[in-house]
This record gives C-alpha cells, sequence and structure tokens, in this order.
C-alpha cells in the first residue's frame, strides 16, 4: 500500500479528535459515562458505521474529480490544514467542506469538476443544520408526549435519560463512521489506492484511533456548552444530529456533524421559544461555509504548485 | 410498569427511611408543643424536646448518608444537585421546628390562656405544611406527575399561616401583658409560621425539578 495513504490517516484521526465531542460529549464532561468507555464505544461504532454504510460517500467524493495518487494526498494535507487553521480561529470546522474544498482546488487545476456531485454535497451542507432543527422539532414534542405518558418518578427519569444519552452516542457514532469514513479515504479509493473495504476499514479505523487518543480536550469543552441544557433536550439534539447525519450517509454525501448538532440545539430552542445558539456562532458557521472549502481549495492549489 | 418504579433504587429507599425519620420528628414536635400548652414548660415537655433532637440528629446522619451515596452512584449531576438541594431545604424546615421548641424551651416562655387556641391553631397549619413537603418528596419517587397538586396544598398551608400570624400578634399587642413578653411571644409566633414560608421554598424547588423532568 502506498504510504501516500498516511495523509489520509492524519485527516481521519484529526477528524476523530474534533468530532468525537459531537457524538459523546454531553455524556462524557457530566460524568455519565466515563471517557475511556465513551471512546471506546466510539472507535467501534465509528468502524461498525464505516464498514456497513460508508460505501455511498466513497462514490460522491470520489465522483467530483479526478484522482491520482498525488492529488488525493495533496487533498488529505490540504483539507488537515484547513481543519487546523479553522480550529485555530475557533470557527466550527466541516472535515467534509475542507476535502470537498481540496478536491475543487484539484479539479480547477484538472479543468474537470463534475458538477452534479458538487451541487448535490452543497446542498447537502446547506441542508445539514436545517435538517437538525427540523428532527429537533419533531422529536422534541412527540418523544415528551410518549415520556410523559410514562408517569416516572425522578430516578427512574435519571436512569432512562443517562441510558438514552449514552444510546445516541453509540448511535452518533455509528452515524459519524458512515458519513465522514468518505472524507478520509473517499479520494485515495478514487485514485485506486485502495479497494472499497480498504478504504472503508482505513477511514474508520483512523477516525476511532483519533478518538481513542487525543478527544477528551475537545469532548469536555463541546460537551460542556451543551450540558447547561436539561438532560432531554442534551438527548434531542444529538439524537437529532445522529438522524441527520445518518441519513445524509445513506444519501453518501459526507457531512459536519458539528453543524447538525448546532442544527439540532437550534430546533429545541424554537420549541421552547428561546434562544439556544447565539448570532455569532450562527455567524461562525455561515461563515465556514465559505471559508473551510475556499481555504480548502487554496491550499490543494498551493500544494500542487509546491509539489 | 414495574420498570418504571423506583422502590428497589438503594437512594429511592435511602431517601423514604429519612423521610419516616422526618415524621416522626414532627410527631415529637407536635406532642411536645401539646404538652406545653397543657403543662407549661414541665419535666414532660423537656423529654419530648430531646426525643425530637435525637429524632433531628438521626435524620442528619441520614441526610449525610444519602449526600455521600449520590456522589457514589453515577447520576446526571442536575438530577443529583436537585436531590442535594432538596435535602438541604428539607433539613433547614426540620431544624426550625427544633427551634421554636428551643426558643419555649430557654426563654421559659408562657403562653397566655387567649392564646392557647390560635396557636394550636397556628402549629397544625404549619404542621401540615411541613407534611406536605415530606409527601411531596415522596411523591417525587413514585409520580413526577402527582406532585404538583401536593405543592399547591403547602401553598395554600403557608397563606393561611401568614393571615393567622398577623391575628395573633394583633392579639398580642392588643393584650396587657408585659412589653417583653409580648415581644417574645411574637417572635415564638413568627418562628412557627417560618415553618409554612421554609416548606414553601422546598415546595418551589419541587415545583422547578418536577418541571425540568415533565418536559
Amino acid at each position: 500500500m502506498d504510504p501516500k495513504i498516511l495523509g489520509g490517516v492524519f485527516l481521519g484521526w484529526s477528524l476523530g479528535a474534533n468530532d468525537s465531542a459531537n457524538v459523546f460529549g454531553t455524556a462524557v464532561s457530566s460524568f455519565m459515562v466515563n471517557y475511556r468507555l465513551a471512546t471506546i464505544l466510539i472507535a467501534i461504532f465509528v468502524l461498525i458505521g464505516a464498514l456497513l454504510e460508508g460505501a455511498p460517500g466513497l462514490e460522491t467524493l470520489g465522483g467530483i474529480t479526478e484522482q491520482s495518487f498525488n492529488t488525493a494526498f495533496l487533498i488529505s494535507i490540504s483539507a488537515a490544514l484547513t481543519v487546523t487553521i479553522m480550529t485555530i480561529l475557533k470557527i466550527p470546522v466541516s472535515t467534509s467542506q475542507a476535502v470537498v474544498g481540496g478536491i475543487l482546488g484539484i479539479g480547477i487545476l484538472q479543468k474537470h469538476i463534475e458538477f452534479q456531485y458538487l451541487y448535490k454535497v452543497i446542498i447537502c451542507w446547506i441542508g445539514t443544520p436545517i435538517g437538525a432543527i427540523f428532527f429537533s422539532i419533531i422529536l422534541y414534542p412527540s418523544i415528551a408526549f410518549f415520556l410523559r405518558k410514562l408517569h416516572m418518578h425522578f430516578l427512574t427519569y435519571d436512569r432512562m435519560m443517562r441510558f438514552l444519552l449514552i444510546l445516541t452516542g453509540i448511535y452518533g457514532a455509528y452515524a459519524l463512521g458512515a458519513n465522514n469514513v468518505a472524507n478520509v479515504t473517499g479520494v485515495f479509493y478514487k485514485a485506486g489506492m485502495v479497494n472499497k473495504f480498504e478504504a472503508l476499514l482505513i477511514g474508520g479505523l483512523s477516525i476511532g484511533f483519533g478518538a481513542l487518543t487525543y478527544s477528551r480536550n475537545v469532548m469536555i469543552t463541546v460537551g460542556r456548552k451543551i450540558i447547561p441544557m436539561d438532560a432531554f433536550s442534551a438527548f434531542i439534539s444529538v439524537l437529532s444530529e445522529a438522524i441527520t447525519v445518518h441519513i445524509y450517509a445513506i444519501i453518501g454525501v459526507p457531512v459536519s456533524t458539528s453543524q447538525a448538532l448546532v442544527g439540532g440545539v437550534v430546533g429545541i430552542g424554537i420549541v421552547k421559544g428561546i434562544r439556544m445558539v447565539s448570532g455569532k456562532t450562527i455567524i461562525k458557521i455561515v461563515i465556514g461555509w465559505f471559508l473551510t472549502p475556499a481555504l480548502g481549495m487554496a491550499f490543494s492549489i498551493l500544494l500542487s504548485y509546491l509539489f | 410498569m414495574d420498570i418504571l418504579s423506583g422502590r428497589k433504587h438503594k437512594i429511592a429507599q435511602m431517601i423514604e427511611r429519612y423521610l419516616v425519620k422526618i415524621e416522626e420528628c414532627i410527631e415529637c414536635f407536635r406532642k411536645a408543643l401539646l404538652k406545653y400548652f397543657e403543662k407549661g414548660i414541665s419535666r414532660e415537655f423537656d423529654e419530648l424536646i430531646e426525643k425530637t433532637h435525637i429524632a433531628e440528629s438521626l435524620a442528619d446522619d441520614m441526610r449525610r448518608e444519602i449526600e455521600i451515596t449520590l456522589y457514589e452512584k453515577s447520576m446526571i449531576p442536575e438530577s443529583r444537585g436537585d436531590i442535594l438541594g432538596l435535602l438541604e431545604n428539607t433539613d433547614r424546615v426540620l431544624n426550625k421546628a427544633q427551634s421554636v421548641l428551643y426558643q419555649i424551651q430557654t426563654q421559659f416562655l408562657q403562653m397566655p390562656e387567649f392564646l392557647k387556641e390560635d396557636f394550636e391553631k397556628l402549629m397544625n397549619i404549619n404542621i401540615e405544611a411541613f407534611k406536605g413537603v415530606v409527601k411531596a418528596v415522596r411523591k417525587l419517587f413514585e409520580d413526577l406527575k402527582a406532585v404538583r397538586d401536593i405543592i399547591n396544598e403547602i401553598d395554600k398551608c403557608e397563606s393561611s399561616s401568614d393571615r393567622l400570624e398577623r391575628e395573633i400578634i394583633k392579639k398580642i399587642f392588643q393584650s396587657n401583658i408585659d412589653i417583653g413578653e409580648k415581644i417574645l411571644l411574637k417572635e415564638v409566633v413568627i418562628e412557627t409560621g417560618n415553618i409554612s414560608d421554609l416548606s414553601q421554598i422546598v415546595g418551589d424547588r419541587l415545583n422547578i425539578i418536577t418541571a425540568k423532568r415533565l418536559i
């Protein structure tokens, strides 16, 4: 296997380190599940998600433009650099947008872009927070109605919430693996460096490796931002995020779990009639929509000239 | 649905034992005051104060044990905070009841005949409010929905207590007893009324706790 695939492994590692927070941040930061167990669950279910439902994303990302070993490597490095810079700028970053930006840069240089794939991807980006808002608005009152019918008492409610948060974390990890594995190895698959199974396996393992080795800080930071909500709202926001991301995995478009999570939180705000997310965060997401792919594109063009 | 019942839960069992001890304490408090109305400051009254104190101390120990167990159990921090706050506020009501007895005992307070009936009524209303607290906390571990009705009962007791307190204080200051005694009696009336005020605070807390979980 060509060592250039290490660029993808590195990207997968940083994706796992960053995005684990979106699925298990609440449960870990509130000490409902310990960090080690959470990361093991993430690693397992990300891999399962990648292997079982990650294939459609590989086709989409691979379809945007032609790839060689070299371009695949450059795209991975461009995406990794973009993610790093956006993280420094504290803008919620989408690895998917960084990868697509990198692919576009290469496509521009090769004067070959399959626009039907590109449009599909962009529509799904916009649809990600909107989808999560939609699910959050639907799920919050309907699950609340069902729970009210149960006449639970205090401790049962607590136990059920803990169970649901862990369960949605597992589902979120599965959806993350299914959806985001294409970001990691999609271009290498297109370049013919790996077959489909290898692409899914390497992608899933590298995301899991990122979760296992370097996700603690982001997980605690993101979790603490979310947990001031009540446990039920935290559960609904992660569930809405997971369902949205899972649907896009089935459609075959890698999207941002961070943006889906913000969508889920905004939806709860709409149901409750309060503002759960500051205007500043929303502006940052919108800036990220343009800046992330632009940076990814700029890096891949620049790196193509340099190497 | 048995799976939703919390009766087998360790914390629920510990809290139930704590509530039983509080009920014992309230009963001692009631008996002590009744003895006081009957015989004034007496040996029996002192003994009942001692019994109230022992029950209160045991309840305190139980509360501390629950608090430690709460930290040992893996719970949503919000839930843990809610139970801790609830127990601490319930303990304040218990302390207030005990302090009423100590006030009477240490100041050798004599209850004038014309006040006895009203004061007994005041005592009953405040005991009712405190019993409401115990009932509501118990319901929290049985059925969240049922808690609110009991909170309304506590609120009603608090309002009745406020009205009666004002009437009694008026009566005290319209009477011909010594001004010093008037002030001491007024203080004990207010202190007794504080039991329902503090019960209402627990009720408010319970209201928030249930509202958060009834989504």
